[in-house]
């Protein structure tokens, strides 16, 4: 009886003693706590950012979706035979790649402004966007644009820049961005698989070859 | 009173809630899903017979295998796969205002490929269909070699739909067997041409 009453008065004067704790001083508390957890992983040190990979060339990189493997970079004057001539003054900056589509389904390729699969973009090149996307993309063996990649059938692809004729020449390196992005869901309103903001998953340098007016090769 | 009322209140608001348990349970698990609620209107076909749907009616003349196709405007693309070369009689029934061959999808499996574009006018993948006037041509379809011997080329559908998206509307779902076709070396096939076969 006696005890209990010492025990229940003991809780009461805790009690008591936790009531009067300023709130700062619980604010404070849980603060220094939650940044005690934080060293642990770390601590308020930016995250390092992890550099993009550097592969070589003919190196294929593996991505969500698409196997790239980048055989050439190379200067043209104009695909006559497509109607893809340049405006005066400007060159074709051509990048020759392997894609193959490692999903379940066709892959429509973006190139200019189309929202489709981004697969290569390239830098370096004076007068061009860091990382621009390519003006048109096109099957190298029969020259059709709107390229779709079929699972499973890798595909010869030619990405194609128009940059201005003292840009770059033969023996210039251009880096070559291979480009990925991560499947996050099926969405809530939207129907069909749903993928993050492209990042570039690799990146290459190639030198720049130069075929003048074009060989057929 | 109230204390002689109160067991009988407690038990008619547990029989009252697990009522409302039960019938919200009965609702959840009873409505369509999403896909029940979207999916496309499956029309089974088979080779050689049309099938029709809301607005598209198809005709599956011919399934054939080929290591190279030679289509009628000249294009004679080369793959490291295959083609699965498909002969069709597609037309609209209702609309043809913007009414394409949406989806023409080979299913093997999980795997779906897409009636190429690569010969251009060659195929009727990309061509615009009418109203009551069928369009007989090709359809080429490129696929890994060893696709039509895997274990799911006997069950490998072929799917129609005047859009890309099926969803709530006609799909025309015409079953082939792949493993009964003879991959040839090279093959030629007509240019798209208006008319019935």
């Amino acid at each position: 009886m006696i005890n209990r009453g010492v025990r229940g008065s003991r809780r009461q004067r805790a009690r008591m003693l936790f009531d009067r704790l300023p709130t700062k001083w619980l604010v404070t508390s849980v603060g220094a706590v939650l940044l005690a957890l934080s060293a642990v992983v770390g601590g308020l040190d930016d995250a390092p950012v992890l550099p993009v990979p550097v592969i070589q060339g003919g190196d294929s990189h593996a991505g969500t979706e698409l196997t790239i493997v980048v055989n050439s970079a190379l200067l043209i004057d104009a695909f006559p035979e497509q109607s893809i001539v340049p405006e005066e003054g400007n060159r074709l900056l051509v990048v020759r790649a392997t894609v193959e589509n490692t999903t379940t389904e066709p892959r429509r390729l973006a190139s200019g402004t189309t929202a489709d699969t981004d697969s290569i973009g390239i830098a370096g090149i004076p007068g061009l966007a860091d990382g621009a996307p390519p003006e048109r993309i096109l099957v190298i063996d029969d020259g059709s644009d709107s390229v779709v990649v079929q699972p499973g059938v890798p595909v010869e692809l030619a990405y194609l820049w128009e940059i201005a004729d003292d840009a770059a020449e033969a023996g210039d390196p251009v880096t070559v961005n291979l480009m990925d992005r991560d499947y996050i869901s099926e969405g809530r309103l939207t129907y069909g698989g749903l993928y993050g903001d492209p990042v570039v998953g690799a990146t290459l340098d190639v030198a720049l070859g130069d075929v003048g007016a074009g060989v057929n090769q | 009173m109230s204390v002689a009322a109160s067991p009988w209140r407690h038990g008619a608001n547990g029989v009252l809630l697990a009522a409302i348990l039960a019938i919200a349970a009965l609702v959840l698990h009873s409505t369509p899903s999403r896909e029940a609620q979207q999916s496309a209107i499956v029309v089974p076909g088979v080779i050689g017979e049309p099938v029709s749907g809301r607005n598209i009616r198809t005709t599956v003349h011919s399934v054939a295998a080929a290591e190279s196709v030679t289509a009628g405007n000249g294009w004679a693309g080369s793959t490291p796969g295959i083609w699965v070369v498909v002969d069709l009689t597609v037309q609209a029934l209702v609309d043809d205002e913007n009414t394409a061959l949406g989806t023409a999808v080979l299913r093997v499996g999980d795997v779906s490929f897409s009636a190429s574009t690569r010969p251009q006018n060659g195929t009727v993948a990309t061509e615009q269909l009418a109203t009551g006037v069928p369009l007989s041509g090709p359809l080429m379809f490129e696929v890994p070699a060893d696709i039509v011997a895997g274990p799911a080329a006997t069950t490998a559908k072929l799917e129609f739909a005047t859009d890309s998206d099926p969803r709530v509307d006609s799909l025309l779902v015409v079953p082939v067997d792949l493993t009964a076709l003879v991959v040839r070396p090279d093959l030629e096939v007509d240019f798209p041409e208006w008319g019935a076969r």
